[in-house]
């Protein structure tokens, strides 16, 4: 909920700007921002000093215990705006209840200016929760608020851009495999006709997916009795009828049609694969993430065969995250994105421009591969298929 | 198989709520809001229609917006019902007519409502999704036994009154005889239904958000939703939904302006060909 409530009382000059949240879960943690701004109808700054500071004391008992995550002072400067918002993390009771919130603002000298209270607070239980129209806007009329609504200004290619070809579900492998949950890794063949698909950890298999017919070329297992460690990477040799597989310290190249594997390397894999790897799969090029506007803070990231594309996406590291309740100041992945089904977004690094956004799966995303011509991008999600789509923007 | 979805604007709450006739009109954003809401599914997930009255499709063929909807303006469905419905009490029933003339699967979009990705999930087979729950404030969803019926009217006893509602900006619905079940139930319940209940929305959202969810309940059907119970939902990209931002726009001339300029930038910058229709409606001209 974001309030800008009426000036102060003794203090007109000045507005607070509150961000706190209405309908909470017990023992949840969560966000409140205090900032000011003038008046509007003040139009000259009209303190002596070039900057005005006001302290802001919180009364939350018995809704919240809090705690303030820096000087709970904001300062007001003659430029216009302030520093930044006090931010006090909220951490809701146990037990049900609800009521009001007291913000008690004092000046530098603590004396106090004036109280604003905040109304209709709710701690529920989890069970209860079936809807954030508090949280996110709801002011008392039926329908969940508003929200979105900064969609309609973003700089976001129409999503034209990229569209989907296709795509593979578990009833496409039925015939060769069970489960697709547990997709680790892909790789598109060098004429960008084969999606190879390790699936499995310590039983892995191979799948290759022909993009062309849409059907199933080959499966093979991976079943070697010293090899127990599990998958690392797989990726086609130019000459797009091998594949090598990294498990552990061990590289191992197997022939693509028949399933067959062809030899067997030794030793530092990531030393040896960077070797002879025929394409540039550095994942995280340190000095060109931080020149684009990164919309994950903790994502991963793809970049083309070229160097010219860069997908990002949530960080699997977090996935397991998912699940747990997400409220305001939970430091989850989703902090970016609360949504599950959060976007991957297609980055053209020549023109720092941000050129899609690939956002029809309905699960989160597992693996990510782009095709060595630029023109595909394999989605493999959470919801056991894997997307094609084709990018049709340079 | 894509579904078809489909706008509703009814326009006789707005001369029922109106002591005397002033033409029919809607506020600038109001109509970009409509407009992306159109094009965007048109772009992303498929065909779109508009049911309308007479009176709406009149306005919105002087606007010039008569082929936003790729499937064209339904007149029929809206001007020759048979239901006798209370428009102050019933706004949005609108809606559950046009839902009654459908078929599975189809979706229920709000004009306010944009949705900016392909929704891939409607694909597939469901019975019914929503954009999201919501729970039951008996502010809103008033008790049973506050709400008004028609002579003779009885509640169905295998109903939950606890079930969440179902928040109907967006609805899709795949299964056809619950889709037939669920727009009969809402229309017996608001046909000849005239006594208004103290609480403004009370009758409308029950007939048609909260009948939906004890509806699917009933039935043994799976609700999915498309936004989670939980989160900030403004940090989304998916969706749009104007709602109360609307009294907003009203009262802020500032904020009208800058919603307004974005959506015709919005409107410009992706749809270029469509972008011509902004050009013939006047109230749009302080934005172009």
């Amino acid at each position: 909920m974001n309030e800008t409530v009426p000036a102060l009382e003794q203090h007109v000059l000045i507005e607070p700007i509150i961000h706190y949240p209405r309908r909470t879960i017990c023992s949840h943690n969560y966000m409140m921002t205090v900032d000011v701004r003038l008046a509007e109808n003040i139009n000259d700054w009209p303190y002596a000093e070039e900057e005005y500071a006001l302290y802001c004391i919180p009364e939350t008992y018995p809704l919240f215990h809090y705690e303030a995550l820096d000087e709970p002072a904001v300062t007001l400067h003659r430029f216009g705006g302030t520093y930044g918002p006090i931010t006090f993390l909220l951490t809701a009771s146990s037990e049900p209840r609800e009521g009001s919130l007291m913000l008690r603002f004092t000046n530098g000298s603590g004396v106090p200016i004036t109280t604003v209270e905040l109304h209709d607070v709710h701690v529920v239980k989890a069970s209860s929760i079936y809807s954030t129209a508090m949280m996110s806007g709801f002011t008392g009329y039926y329908g969940g608020g508003t929200y979105g609504l900064d969609n309609i200004a973003s700089h976001r290619i129409p999503p034209e851009a990229a569209i989907l070809q296709h795509t593979i579900t578990t009833r496409n492998l039925s015939k060769s495999l069970t489960n697709i949950d547990q997709i680790q890794i892909m790789d598109f063949s060098p004429d960008g006709t084969l999606l190879a698909l390790a699936i499995g950890g310590y039983s892995a298999s191979v799948v290759l997916w022909n993009l062309t017919s849409k059907r199933v070329l080959s499966a093979f297992h991976l079943s070697h009795s010293n090899e127990r460690e599990e998958l690392s990477s797989i990726y086609f040799l130019p000459n797009g009828s091998e594949l090598i597989v990294c498990r552990g310290d061990t590289i191992s190249t197997w022939d693509v049609h028949t399933g067959s594997r062809l030899g067997i390397l030794k030793g530092n894999s990531l030393g040896t694969l960077a070797s002879f790897s025929p394409k540039n799969k550095a994942d995280n090029s340190a000095g060109i993430i931080p020149m684009l506007d990164i919309n994950y803070r903790n994502g991963e990231q793809r970049i083309s065969a070229d160097g010219t594309l860069l997908v990002e996406y949530p960080s699997s590291a977090n996935r397991d995250l998912e699940d747990a309740p997400v409220g305001w100041g939970q430091k989850t992945f989703n902090d970016e994105n609360p949504d599950e089904i959060a976007p991957a977004y297609v980055w053209n690094l020549e023109t720092r421009k941000q050129i899609a956004i690939l956002s029809g799966h309905t699960g989160a995303i597992i693996n990510l591969a782009i095709s060595p011509d630029n023109h595909l991008v394999a989605i493999a999600s959470r919801d056991a298929s894997i997307y094609i789509w084709s990018l049709n923007a340079s | 198989m894509r579904p078809r979805a489909f706008h509703t604007t009814w326009t006789r709450p707005y001369f029922a709520s109106k002591s005397s006739y002033v033409p029919y009109r809607e506020d600038d954003f109001a109509i970009l809001t409509m407009m992306l809401s159109a094009l965007m599914w048109r772009r992303c997930n498929g065909s779109i229609r508009m049911y309308t009255d007479v009176i709406g499709a009149d306005y919105y063929t002087r606007l010039g917006l008569i082929d936003l909807w790729n499937d064209g303006i339904d007149t029929a469905v809206l001007e020759q019902t048979q239901w006798d419905i209370n428009p102050r009490s019933f706004w949005s029933a609108g809606k559950v007519l046009s839902m009654a003339a459908e078929t599975s699967p189809c979706v229920m979009m709000d004009t306010d409502f944009i949705v900016w990705f392909p929704l891939l999930l409607l694909t597939r087979p469901h019975d019914l999704i929503v954009i999201h729950r919501e729970q039951i404030w008996e502010a809103i969803y008033v008790p049973q036994t506050a709400l008004k019926t028609a002579r003779g009217y009885t509640f169905d006893s295998n109903w939950s009154w606890e079930e969440p509602a179902c928040n109907t900006a967006f609805v899709s619905i795949g299964h056809e005889e619950f889709r037939r079940n669920y727009t009969s139930e809402a229309l017996r319940f608001m046909h000849k239904n005239a006594e208004e209940s103290p609480v403004a929305s009370a009758q409308t959202v029950f007939a048609e958000q909260r009948l939906l969810a004890m509806c699917a309940r009933k039935s043994g059907l799976t609700i999915h939703s498309l936004l989670p119970d939980s989160g900030d939902w403004n940090r989304q990209h998916q969706f749009t939904h104007l709602w109360g931002h609307k009294a907003v726009l009203r009262r802020d001339p500032i904020e009208r302006r800058t919603f307004c300029l974005q959506c015709v930038a919005r409107i410009r910058r992706d749809f270029p060909h469509e972008a011509a229709m902004l050009e013939g409606i006047a109230e749009l001209h302080p934005y172009l």
